[in-house]
């Protein structure tokens, strides 16, 4: 049996040495020239291994022990050989979906082309296992998305937040995700980004000429090679505050075989036609930074002026990722046409009913400023994608201690373990704890959007558990975790009895606690003549 | 004549193969003298001529026809391989 993949935060030497993996694996020419690299800075190399699951590198750290770039202990290769194996198992369970998939759209006569992972892997890649991947991406023209999606549920995908408004998605979204029951998500896109680029992109130039690789006897459409470059830049620039090593490495990938086939210029020039300049420059900029030698881009970066504006767009993006906030505003001045500004304002502004309800918000929630997001009192690092051996990501709640005060609901033991399988669900505690101005560090969620399920456990340590099933959880007085963790299902509903098995009106003892229970009983309104419930 | 099944999806991992089927959820994981054999398999043969491909890397000692016919026989159970007249 395998081992599950650690979950700690991998420490600052762990992470450089991977960065330099990274970079060194990456394809085409430059990691032959590349020395030997020393781990001796690592404290615990098991922590490397760690560190390449979450960043989901475990095959370039294998290929650079296999090529002697890094000696590492042989319980630590034994114990990356077998996370790897995890890895490379949960691709492949990916790809058979993908297989399957190309046959149901054939019969809807869609035609998707697919982005990302494993089209990277295929055709990008020295060898496939060096690329791993936690879902699949697929790329498809905006009248298809309806049929697509279709197709998708005809089969059990599941679709966990609702359209923001009618016809956002075939006019403005990025993607609609979906999920299957066995936790394979797909990320159906209209185009590959959010925000201001969203709107310049060309999104037809996105389907010309594509390639293809061959899966299982069914051939597999891909974006041609320059489309596949800029998106890895895309995806990296604009995708996240910082991008994750294994972007990076893509990009390095990209850039590499773009000098050694005389095609910067060609890349360059498409990114002219998306008015994407500028995330091309800032693309090559961190790989730079991350220790790439690229001469031919280097040339071009110190050639080319990039407008500060253009930064600054690209600044505001990935700070606001794919919310709705300011840089969305920036965006819907860009879009052609003054009815075209106002339905996507509008889909800003007020979204529908459903898709709030969908995301466990409500109105008024949607238009406080800052309320979904709760950064300011949470951490939440990273955690692998899920391999064969991850059941259950495991978020813990480390005991808030406000300042000379202890709240009733802290008299359960000092730590409480949710399980949370959805990103929904994490992005409901992030909100409840920011709205209960409580401070807790979360150490663990998804990774990406690669997870999906439902809450399957809740653990709290004090023993006041009841009763709990998926769909229906009892709990003493007073158990407020397990009552969150009830309410971060979005599907559970929630019997509260006194301790004693009766069930008479609860006593708050702490805001916490006010809002949960108006949450609880806000939830279970349409069934009030449940007995306990207030 | 024997060959993968057309819809086999593989990854190496080492000197290990993980194999799965198109539109199936399970993975197999071919070690030891079945993944040699798959990999043989990357052209078509009779296993005379899978046996022929790995004699020269086998150990002394061992009768490599049997032990293909054997990873023929599990790889075939799991409906990785398809046979041709």
């Amino acid at each position: 049996m395998n081992p599950a993949v650690p979950n700690g935060r991998p420490g600052p030497a762990a992470l450089r040495v991977l960065a330099e993996v990274a970079i060194a694996t990456a394809p085409g020419p430059g990691h032959s020239a590349v020395q030997e690299i020393d781990v001796s800075e690592v404290p615990d190399q098991r922590d490397l291994v760690n560190a390449a699951a979450q960043e989901r590198l475990t095959g370039p750290l294998v290929r650079a022990v296999q090529t002697g770039l890094l000696r590492l202990d042989d319980d630590v290769v034994e114990k990356l050989v077998d996370v790897h194996v995890d890895a490379m198992a949960w691709c492949l369970r990916v790809e058979s979906r993908l297989w399957a998939i190309t046959g149901w759209l054939e019969d809807v006569d869609v035609r998707a082309l697919v982005v990302k992972g494993p089209a990277v892997a295929h055709l990008d890649e020295i060898d496939p296992s060096l690329r791993a991947f936690a879902d699949l991406d697929l790329l498809v023209q905006a009248d298809d998305l309806p049929a697509v999606l279709g197709a998708l549920a005809r089969r059990g995908a599941v679709r966990p937040f609702a359209e923001r408004r009618r016809g956002f998605d075939q006019r403005f979204a990025k993607s609609v995700t979906v999920t299957f029951p066995d936790r394979i998500e797909i990320d159906v896109h209209r185009t590959i980004c959010d925000g201001v680029h969203a709107v310049r992109l060309p999104v037809e130039r996105l389907h010309r000429s594509p390639d293809s690789f061959d899966l299982g006897g069914h051939e597999v459409l891909t974006p041609n090679r320059t489309v596949r470059t800029l998106h890895a830049a895309y995806h990296a620039v604009l995708g996240s505050p910082s991008p994750r090593l294994v972007s990076l490495r893509d990009i390095v990938g990209y850039l590499r075989s773009a000098e050694r086939e005389g095609s910067v210029e060609k890349i360059a020039t498409e990114a002219e036609r998306w008015r994407g300049t500028a995330v091309l420059a800032q693309a090559v900029r961190e790989v730079q930074a991350a220790g790439a030698s690229l001469p031919e881009w280097t040339a071009w970066l110190e050639r080319t002026t990039v407008d500060p504006e253009e930064d600054a767009v690209i600044a505001a993006q990935r700070r606001d990722g794919s919310s709705f906030r300011r840089s969305r505003i920036t965006a819907s001045r860009e879009l052609p046409s003054v009815r075209d500004r106002v339905a996507y304002l509008a889909a800003a502004a007020l979204p529908s009913t459903t898709h709030l309800r969908s995301r466990g918000r409500s109105r008024f929630g949607a238009l406080r400023p800052g309320a979904t997001t709760g950064e300011r009192s949470v951490v939440l690092p990273d955690l692998p994608p899920p391999g064969g051996g991850v059941e259950r990501v495991l978020v813990v709640l480390a005991n808030p201690t406000p300042a000379g005060h202890r709240p009733a609901w802290m008299d359960l033991a000092a730590t409480k373990t949710v399980h949370v399988v959805t990103r929904g669900e994490v992005e409901s505690l992030r909100r409840i704890l920011s709205e209960t101005g409580v401070t807790a560090t979360v150490t663990g969620t998804p990774r990406g959007r690669g997870l999906s399920g439902r809450l399957r456990e809740v653990t709290v340590a004090s023993g006041e558990v009841r009763r709990f099933t998926p769909d229906r959880v009892e709990v003493e007085t007073g158990t407020t975790w397990l009552v969150c963790a009830a309410l971060l299902t979005g599907r559970t509903r929630v019997v509260r009895r006194g301790a004693a098995g009766s069930s008479g009106p609860p006593s708050p003892r702490t805001r916490l606690d006010e809002l949960l229970w108006r949450l609880v009983r806000s939830r279970n309104r349409p069934s009030s003549s449940e007995p306990g419930l207030h | 004549m024997i060959y993968r099944s057309p819809d086999a999806i593989d990854r190496s991992v080492g000197s290990e193969v993980l194999v799965i089927r198109g539109g199936e959820s399970e993975v197999h994981r071919l070690s030891g003298p079945v993944g040699l054999v798959w990999a043989a398999l990357a052209t078509p043969g009779d296993p005379a001529e899978i046996a022929d491909r790995l004699a020269e890397s086998a150990p002394d000692g061992v009768d490599v026809g049997a032990v293909v016919e054997d990873c023929i026989d599990v790889l075939d159970r799991f409906g990785l391989i398809a046979r041709r007249r």
